[in-house]
């Protein structure tokens, strides 16, 4: 009889040993027994990779036959015999074959954490001697790679790593070579770990089920006898095995050690501060030495997976270059000051310039690295104490304009759904981003849905990136022109009547009039102005509309132009047009640039907007602030980012209070910016380290990174997620929370916070949007994406039912192309100059750039070239050429490659050094909607000077050869002459019992 | 006005006045016992640098689980069996009266002094001369004493079968 469980899946029931077992129709053999004793063996089965294969330690047997139960699915009735002699025998034997592979010194291990797999397998199975001896391998440790190494002779061979890096990273850089007498584990075609196209994402350290593959971190760290050095640690291991009658004992030693272990190992989890995925993992630190990131499957963005940033990309945190006085400007230097040297100063200049010149005249930047608690504060520092409106933060230069238009368009400014719904899509199309670098995890989940499951991939980019490499169809439109072809590609859908009809009907206003605004997007003319010819144009309609479920990504392609905004509406549009909105697997996704973009705009951190988005503007949201906080809250509109810089040349703004935001890099056209900066009054920067806008600073408050501090990240899919204190804050630095509350205080705010879970408490209590939202139900592994409801129901997919909207709908609205401004430059700008990331580093580089490992790997950034116009210009890699805008230059080094074409060069937003930064070149135009700088609209014109070495070192995974397998392809193995099968009929004198 | 700078003066906090007198305190006592704390530095060093003190601590902290694990393991049949025997040999060895035990050993001795010099030796040739030597006083005690062991032993057998704590039934495997 067909049993479903609450999610609708069904549930059927079969006999472990005799005993009824209830199990989902869709699992294994192996989840069936595990769901009745976690004792029983398996080793190279791992819940994100399924079943590989490849150890045979799971053997059972059903209907006479021994069967490997990680790949046997389950049916109704089915009767699993696990302790029979056969499979008994079976899986004795395939451990014992894996033991002849691995030599077990658990208490010398530095893997002897508690969670080694084979350690606890062979316990669990009581292994007191091994049939096969252990025989060394006749390969050397591979210690090429910075961040981890890769021991032969500890490698069981299970595959685990292969099918991380084929199947679930996606980077298809580790096979095994089966066909050697003793095979290994090789990288590409068999180049050191270093000279790889290994991006050194971690995936196959972490699922490693021994100690072959290990972080360098733990090396002679996590155990107390693990820096014997190898001479004398061979002995031990000899004379240990020759006096102990088994391994019983052995074992014991090992556990009491491991335990030892966790007096001084501390595992704390926490949520990554890069990228807007929003990984989460246990970060282990013994002291302030960080040995380890180890995500969990219960992490609901990332489970297993992290990038090179997440995993191996913390050094920073210890870094001799934090700040850790507050600093006070004395002349020509700063000099170090007391705390309440430093607060008395600020809170003496800013009530002074209040005074005199208003409130108005202070802008507050927060920050996107801070987390909830402090973007709630320092926007209630701008409001209640200080009366202005004049707050803003850094999501003005990348995601407002898809804010803009989501909430525009559909209601609310996020994701439409979770990234469990991309890779459940059948069609996935990124526009002007690279996820692939940019959000590195996330992008694992398209890549592995493309290349298991048949999702189809479209990219719109002008570079040919990584995803571009792996789609179905990538398009190059010139630049700044992805709303026409968007707009055309959904009149043309509407005009074959591949339209969704009932959808627009029951849910979408004002379709009637876009229909009749979008009648001048015709093919020919997208043709013309994007340059994407007609036939890729329909093949887009056609596979979208082939689709039942659509996603479409984005970022800063899109939205750092001067009508970001409005091609985000033409991207909202298509998917309301096709009903792709609302259901699993589809909808519309803006993805963040940082750990917290989304929250710092959606705690308040915008002159327009109170938490949760309530309009600063609404009296009775404004009454609700006012009782709340026992203040006269401001009705000025406040300034954003963009306009303080303005008003500070104009002489408006006197001073600013910038938290955790590096403004003289990141903004377009710093020198505009700099020199804004230099007509200040005052200014505060507080910041972890003493970045480039801290050269400017009056005062300078010393910030603890996310390591150092309790709160809250929202991610990409509207997700909050608590952070755990790791470590205590180095020096004297402290928690933004705390400085924002010590300042407000001795402003006179009589705040009394003593754990950021209070001023989330207070925030919830305020905000609708985040009514349910509590320390208590974000315990551990919990999230919650928001809205959530005052019972605590959030909401992983938006829309099911209707928009929130008054009448429940939606709206399309037809949008005008806006010319990029670089068609209007001299012709001396004769190159266009794209922008972005690369994987290894992040942002400006100010945490990247301390981390070594990284260094190493990719010590600079670097112009990319297209080969046509090095051939003509006579570039070679390493040639140091200037590159000029109308607003600056800056002199870098070039890599020639056709990732760029034609005319197109691309140059890396992180640079080690201020004066490679692009946004000496960037221009102050901005989205006529958001003002977020037109960071992608640059052209520049390029002087070539002297030779140099190439910026692309050993070490850099773009110099490596990918080797793409379908997996570890265990059938190699099993073709192996000396391989003797232990599954198939139940041999016979080994009845089963 | 404000230029960009970099210069950032080095930092000289001062420690506040409580902080200074305990130092001053730390310090006075540090010179009094100066050679004592500058060799158990040493030691601290040496320790720390072999991972020792970690373990201690270490140790010390997870005690009652390493406990636990050890019990574990010692509980096992074999670990059973050896402690038993080792419990049985020391309460033997205990029961033994220690006022006669030098008298024994010393004459023992002497056997095996007598033994290791060659020119000392008993010569034997034939059933006659081992009758002639049981009327050598020196044998006769040293035959009395083995077989007053012997009578010792049988009697603590015959006990046993009585239910000796020591010789209960062989332990289940």
């Amino acid at each position: 009889m067909a049993v479903v469980e609450s999610n609708g899946t069904p549930v059927t029931q079969v006999k472990v040993d005799g005993e009824p077992v209830d199990v989902r129709a869709d699992e294994t053999v192996l989840s069936a027994i595990l769901s009745t004793t976690s004792e029983f063996p398996h080793v190279c089965y791992h819940p994100a990779l399924g079943p590989i294969e490849t150890c045979d330690t799971c053997v059972v047997e059903i209907d006479g036959k021994l069967v490997r139960s990680c790949s046997t699915p389950v049916s109704p009735g089915l009767e699993i015999k696990t302790k029979g002699v056969a499979s008994r025998f079976a899986r004795r034997e395939a451990m014992d074959r894996i033991l002849h592979n691995h030599e077990l010194y658990c208490t010398v291990c530095d893997n002897n954490n508690g969670n080694c797999t084979v350690h606890n397998t062979a316990m669990a199975m009581k292994i007191e001697h091994q049939k096969y001896p252990f025989e060394t391998k006749p390969y050397e440790e591979d210690n090429t790679n910075p961040f981890y190494r890769y021991d032969p002779d500890q490698c069981i061979l299970c595959g685990r790593c292969v099918e991380a890096c084929q199947n679930l990273q996606v980077s298809e850089v580790l096979s095994i070579d089966w066909e050697r007498e003793r095979p290994r584990v090789i990288w590409d075609n068999d180049v050191p770990i270093n000279e790889s196209s290994c991006v050194s994402c971690g995936h196959c350290v972490t699922v490693c089920p021994c100690n072959a593959l290990m972080e360098k971190n733990m090396l002679g760290e996590a155990g107390f006898l693990t820096k014997i050095p190898p001479d004398t640690l061979e002995i031990m291991v000899d004379l240990t095995k020759q006096v102990e009658p088994g391994y019983g004992p052995v074992f014991s030693i090992s556990e009491m050690e491991s335990k030892m272990r966790e007096s001084v190992i501390s595992r704390t989890k926490t949520v990554c501060t890069y990228c807007g995925v929003g990984c989460s993992f246990d970060i282990w630190t013994k002291g302030r030495k960080i040995l380890k990131v180890e995500p969990q499957m219960e992490a609901p963005a990332n489970q297993i997976s992290t990038c090179i940033k997440g995993k191996f990309g913390w050094d920073f945190v210890n870094s001799s270059d934090r700040l850790l006085q507050p600093l006070i400007r004395h002349g020509n230097e700063f000099r170090p000051a007391t705390w309440d040297e430093a607060l008395d100063l600020v809170v003496r200049r800013l009530t002074q310039i209040k005074k005199e010149h208003g409130a108005d005249s202070i802008g507050y930047i927060s920050s996107s690295k801070c987390t909830n608690e402090e973007n709630y504060l320092m926007q209630k520092l701008a409001r209640a104490v200080m009366q202005t409106n004049n707050i803003d933060n850094c999501s003005r230069y990348c995601q407002a304009p898809a804010t803009f238009a989501l909430r525009k368009t559909m209601g609310y400014g996020g994701d439409t759904g979770s990234i469990a719904d991309i890779s459940m899509a059948e069609l996935v199309i990124i526009v002007g981003a690279n996820p692939a670098e940019s959000h590195p995890v996330l992008s694992t989940r398209v890549r592995r849905a493309h290349k298991k499951h048949g999702q189809k991939l479209i990219v719109a980019d002008l570079r040919k990136n990584d995803m571009a490499n792996k789609a179905d169809l990538w398009i190059h439109p010139n630049p700044g022109t992805d709303l026409v072809w968007l707009s055309a590609v959904t009149k043309y859908i509407v005009d074959q009547g591949w339209h969704d009809d009932a959808f627009l009907q029951g849910r979408v206003n004002g379709f009637e009039e876009y229909k009749e605004g979008i009648a001048e997007y015709s093919l020919e003319e997208a043709e013309k102005i994007t340059g994407v010819p007609r036939d890729s144009l329909i093949q887009i309609a056609r596979m979208i509309h082939e689709s039942k479920r659509t996603c479409i990504l984005w970022a800063m392609g899109v939205t750092q132009h001067v009508g970001g905004g409005d091609t985000s509406i033409a991207i909202c549009n298509l998917l309301l047009v096709t009903g792709q909105v609302g259901r699993p697997g589809t909808g519309a996704y803006p993805l963040r640039g940082h750990n917290n973009v989304q929250g710092a705009g959606d705690f308040g951190c915008a002159p327009e907007v109170l938490p949760g988005y309530e309009s600063a503007g609404d009296e009775a949201v404004l009454a609700k602030y006012e009782k709340a906080w026992g203040v006269k809250m401001p009705r000025h509109r406040g300034y954003n980012n963009h306009e303080m810089v303005e008003k500070i040349h104009e002489g408006a703004l006197k001073a600013m209070y910038i938290m955790g935001e590096d403004m003289a890099i990141v903004d377009s056209n710093i020198n505009h910016v700099q020199s804004a900066f230099e007509k200040l009054d005052f200014l505060v920067v507080q910041d972890v380290f003493f970045s480039k806008t801290a050269q400017y600073a009056d005062v300078i408050l010393p910030a603890s990174p996310s390591l150092e501090k309790e709160g809250t990240f929202t991610n990409t899919e509207r997700r909050i997620q608590r952070l755990h204190q790791v470590l205590h804050p180095l020096g004297e630095s402290k928690p933004d929370w705390r400085i924002l509350t010590e300042l407000a205080n001795r402003l006179g705010a009589n705040w009394k916070y003593e754990h950021p879970s209070e001023i989330m408490a207070e925030a919830a209590s305020l905000a609708t949007l985040f009514a349910g939202v509590s320390y208590g139900r974000l315990e551990g592994y919990n999230s919650l994406q928001w809205p959530v409801l005052p019972d605590g129901t959030d909401a992983p997919l938006l829309y099911r039912e209707k928009f929130p909207f008054d009448d429940g709908k939606a709206h399309v609205f037809a949008v005008k192309y806006t010319h990029p401004v670089t068609e209007n430059l001299p012709a001396e700008f004769d190159l266009h100059l794209n922008n972005g990331r690369m994987l290894e580093h992040f942002h400006e580089g100010n945490l990247t750039y301390r981390v070594p490992g990284i260094v190493e790997k990719v010590p600079t950034t670097y112009v990319e070239v297209s080969p046509e116009l090095a051939a003509k210009r006579g570039i070679k890699d390493g040639t140091f050429v200037r590159l000029i805008s109308p607003y600056g230059k800056v002199k870098v080094r070039a890599v020639v490659t056709d990732r760029v074409s034609g005319s197109e060069l691309y140059l890396p937003m992180n640079s080690p050094k201020d004066e490679e930064a692009i946004n000496y070149l960037t221009s102050s135009y901005h989205d006529k909607d958001t003002s977020t700088p037109a960071y992608k609209e640059v052209s520049v014109r390029m002087e070539v000077l002297e030779v140099g070495d190439s910026p692309m070192q050993r070490g850099n995974f773009r110099l490596g050869h990918p080797n793409p397998q379908p997996g570890v392809r265990v059938e190699r193995k099993w073709n192996r002459s000396d391989y003797q099968p232990l599954v198939g009929e139940v041999p016979v004198g080994q009845p089963s019992r | 006005m404000a230029k960009a700078i970099t210069s950032i003066a080095s930092a000289d906090v001062p420690a506040s006045h409580e902080d200074e007198k305990r130092l001053e305190r730390i310090v006075e006592a540090a010179v009094q016992n100066a050679e004592g704390l500058e060799q158990a530095i040493e030691l601290v060093g040496a320790l720390q640098e072999m991972g020792v003190l970690r373990a201690l601590l270490a140790m010390v902290d997870k005690a009652p689980e390493m406990l636990h694990i050890a019990m574990r393991q010692v509980d096992s049949p074999g670990s059973v069996g050896g402690l038993k025997n080792f419990i049985a040999l020391t309460q033997t060895f205990a029961s033994i009266d220690l006022e006669g035990v030098p008298t024994l050993l010393q004459g023992f001795a002497a056997g095996v002094r007598k033994a290791a010099e060659a020119n000392e030796n008993v010569p034997i040739s034939g059933a006659w001369d081992m009758l002639k030597l049981l009327r050598d006083p020196d044998v006769s005690r040293g035959l009395s004493a083995i077989f007053t062991l012997l009578k010792g032993l049988g009697e603590a057998l015959r006990n046993d079968e009585a239910g000796s704590p020591l010789h209960r039934a062989p332990t289940q495997v």
